[in-house]
């Protein structure tokens, strides 16, 4: 039996002509936290679906502890102690933490008959283990995101898990939660269970992992202990080419504020914002979640009615019933959940971005869509922001995380805004398109549309922004030219008490 | 407010339950005559067997309209074949068959529907007017009269297991049925609640995805759930046609809407894997007393139509505000 845990050797998986892996390699030691990074589609979830057994390799060998396969079936990879925890946890809402914990166990098993006082017990020691405290009968679907976390990795514990694979673990999770993972994670490794991590956040990686195995294009780029990696290195890796970020500096900005908020307040949400945009900046709306952010941005684009104060756009005053009105006085949002709230998932590039500009194209007598002319402007943002698709009738789902962000862009822009609103413009979107994003808004701001970009990436905002406006408690606590600050010090006035 | 939302669900339907029956009864004193009681309850026998089949599609997150058809073909099936082999039946053997012949039926559904991932309510759509022809095809007549029904099956009509004697002197029967009812409760809760299979059912209807990451197979559970339905949809089925005393198709049509205000009354909506046994039969008690006592105040039939057609909207609002406020506390 060699060191490694886990061994995969010179593993390809072909779908149909596409090479998802080529040849990759990758190795886990027991104790060890092991990252796997790459941008979207670098063949990360195909190897993790290989290792799980859902995917049969076209060659290659799997090595577990001294044991060699040609493929694993999800049973054999149960046994072999490797458990998957997927993004959504896979819990069952309606059923308590105690069965849940124990579903998995009994059906390995094959228990064929409920044991209330067992999974109770078993669900307990696990949770004890891990030292969080969580009511064994709480329902599953009325714990907070953090807990049902717990609650996943303590369903794999229980299945004498050696090797557990967390795919994106921090996405839903808040800050203070995410310390408790770290704190998780660490007692696992000591107690000898291997953990790989699939993840975009470069941070991250580097606070838990202490190796890295980078896929680019469905092949091994490079797989080396931390120490060997920075964030420019990583970053060429990952995209296979520099990826500079610089700082904005804006062009000519106008006297005259393009928009401008008047002691806006609304309870228990913000109070007293009173800022100004000017045409040609990039303004910054930073603070953490629960800040207020959202529901100041929501506010400005006509979504929540604030209970006092003035909106002002070129002067003239708005009154916004509705994001409908928002849209025609020329303001544009990107809401930062796009999925939910951004796009028509299943239905076409072609009709997601000309969902603004229908009514502007059937203003004839009989309201009469002009086909021709939608597509015409539909081609046109798809070629001045890059996205690359396969066909405009494909559907949105089709795409990944950074183009269908630039999809939701190009359904703003097809409306000309005067401004636009982007909250959290680049979540879950790997790194070379968050660079393609940042120019986007770089250029449009030249262009003259006046952007506010709300965020609490720290380095976006450095990088993008011209001017940064502190929010926190639903308070403006500071305004700062970004290329006055730091990333450290605007970090600690998020946190301030 | 967030203490009252607190309050076991089940008790809300029993404390709405005895909450009706004292306006009816501050109405109309005889809503409480023994001889009433005993028809509420004779009542509720075909209803409560029909609805706890009923809950296990809905716990699994889908809805099947063919509940009617499934137990009137099973009860046609058991009939003919009696007559063909010359047998005058059994109560064991009755049920047995109608309600293997209903799970028969129903897993056609299921399969359809797991197999090609359709919604189960469409394929039964299409299932229900199906099962409700077929045979009939082949047959010259779709009706019995009760000279050719089997003999002793008709015994279901007078076999009682408790009598009382009312005010007038005649004596009140709760019918055999009532035990029936009892142990397809009792065989379900159990498989429910205390089988891994059984609670897969509410794991499908929690996170139909998560099902087979777990190790569980949809298939093996959609089909043991299509199964418990069909089987309480026969064995309704054969006691309503045995109860009736001759068989003819479109008898048994218009009593699913109240299976389905039962179930939905009891706490099921489709959405979230929620059902119990005991909130089925607190909902069907809740069904049977309106409608039963409607009818013996002489209320007109469109208008207790109407009422059982708004008890099912105030149902599924009921468990779904429920549950929203449960969410917020």
């Amino acid at each position: 039996m060699g060191e490694y845990l886990l061994e995969m050797n010179e593993i390809s998986k072909s779908f149909q002509a596409v090479h998802a892996l080529d040849h990759v390699s990758f190795k886990i030691k027991p104790g060890e936290a092991k990252c796997l990074v790459g941008e979207n589609g670098c063949g990360k979830s195909t190897l993790i679906k290989v290792i799980s057994g859902v995917y049969t390799p076209d060659s290659g060998s799997i090595t577990i502890k001294g044991k060699t396969y040609t493929s694993l079936t999800p049973t054999q990879s149960i046994a072999a102690g490797i458990q998957v925890i997927y993004q959504d946890f896979s819990l069952f809402p309606n059923l308590t933490v105690a069965e849940n914990i124990a579903m998995g166990y009994n059906l390995y098993y094959k228990n064929k008959i409920v044991n209330k006082k067992k999974n109770r017990e078993m669900a307990k020691k696990m949770i004890d283990e891990i030292g969080v405290s969580i009511a064994l009968d709480k329902e599953v679907g009325k714990l907070s995101v953090g807990e049902k976390q717990v609650v996943a990795i303590c369903r794999a514990l229980l299945l004498d898990a050696e090797l557990i694979i967390m795919d994106e673990p921090t996405t839903a999770l808040t800050a203070k939660e995410v310390g408790s993972l770290y704190r998780i994670i660490d007692d696992l490794k000591k107690k000898g269970i291997a953990l790989i991590f699939v993840s975009h956040k470069l941070n991250e990686v580097f606070e838990v992992a202490e190796s890295i195995c980078v896929l680019r294009d469905g092949k091994n780029v490079i797989d080396g202990s931390k120490e060997d990696f920075d964030e420019t290195k990583m970053t060429y890796y990952m995209t296979g080419r520099n990826v500079v970020f610089t700082p904005f500096s804006p062009g000519k900005i106008e006297k005259a504020p393009m928009l401008r908020i008047e002691h806006l307040n609304k309870e228990n949400q913000y109070q007293d914002i009173t800022f100004n945009l000017y045409q040609g900046e990039v303004l910054g709306i930073t603070g953490l979640l629960g800040s207020g952010r959202t529901e100041l941005a929501e506010s400005i684009f006509g979504l929540q009615k604030p209970d006092s104060g003035k909106i002002f756009l070129e002067g003239k005053e708005l009154c916004l019933k509705g994001s409908d009105s928002a849209v025609n006085a020329g303001i544009g949002y990107l809401p930062e959940d796009r999925l939910t709230q951004g796009l028509f998932l299943n239905v076409s590039i072609r009709k997601n971005i000309s969902a603004g500009i229908i009514r502007k194209f059937s203003k004839n007598f009989l309201h009469i869509i002009d086909r021709k002319g939608i597509y015409k402007e539909v081609a046109n943002q798809v070629e001045s922001l890059k996205i690359k698709l396969g066909d405009l009738e494909n559907p949105v789902s089709s795409l990944s995380g950074g183009n269908q962000q630039r999809v939701v862009l190009a359904k703003w822009l097809s409306i000309r805004p005067k401004v636009l609103l982007l909250n959290c413009p680049t979540v879950g979107v790997d790194v070379g398109s968050k660079q393609n994003i940042h120019e986007t808004i770089k250029r449009l701001a030249k262009e003259g549309i006046g952007i506010i970009v709300i965020s609490d990436d720290l380095m976006e905002v450095l990088s993008v922004c011209s001017r940064v406006l502190v929010m926190n408690k639903g308070k403006f606590t500071g305004e700062y030219l970004a290329n006055e600050l730091e990333e450290e010090s605007l970090q600690r006035m998020l946190v301030k008490e | 407010m967030k203490k009252a939302l607190k309050i076991n669900d089940l008790t809300i339907r029993l404390a709405l339950f005895f909450l009706i029956l004292i306006v009816f009864a501050c109405i109309e004193p005889a809503v409480l005559s023994a001889s009433n009681i005993v028809s509420m309850i004779n009542d509720s026998i075909f209803n409560g067997i029909a609805a706890l089949g009923m809950m296990v599609i809905m716990v699994t997150g889908n809805f099947d309209l063919s509940s009617m058809s499934i137990g009137m073909v099973a009860s046609f099936v058991t009939l003919k074949f009696y007559s063909l082999i010359g047998y005058d039946g059994d109560f064991f053997t009755m049920f047995l068959i109608a309600g293997v012949i209903g799970a028969f039926f129903a897993m056609i559904n299921g399969f359809l529907a797991q197999k090609y991932r359709l919604s189960g309510f469409v394929v039964s759509i299409g299932t229900n007017l199906i099962f409700g022809s077929f045979f009939f095809i082949f047959m010259k007549s779709s009706y019995i009269k009760e000279a050719l029904m089997p003999k002793r099956l008709l015994n279901v009509r007078t076999t009682a297991v408790f009598s009382i004697k009312t005010a007038s002197g005649i004596m009140a029967n709760i019918n055999i049925g009532i035990v029936v009812l009892i142990i397809t409760a009792v065989l379900l809760w159990l498989l429910l609640n205390k089988t891994q299979i059984g609670r897969g059912i509410y794991a499908i209807g929690g996170d139909a995805q998560a099902v087979e990451r777990v190790g569980y197979s949809s298939m093996k559970i959609t089909l043991l759930a299509y199964a418990l339905f069909g089987a309480c949809a026969g064995i309704a089925g054969i006691y309503f046609y045995s109860n009736a005393g001759t068989f003819e198709p479109a008898m048994i049509a218009d009593k699913g809407a109240d299976v389905i205000a039962s179930a939905i009354f009891g706490g099921c909506n489709m959405q979230d894997g929620k059902g119990t046994v005991g909130g089925i039969l607190a909902g069907v008690a809740i069904i049977t007393i309106i409608k039963g006592n409607l009818i013996l105040l002489g209320v007109p039939s469109y208008y207790i139509t109407f009422v059982v057609g708004t008890m099912i909207l105030l149902g599924v609002l009921f468990s779904t505000l429920g549950e929203k406020h449960f969410r917020k506390a």
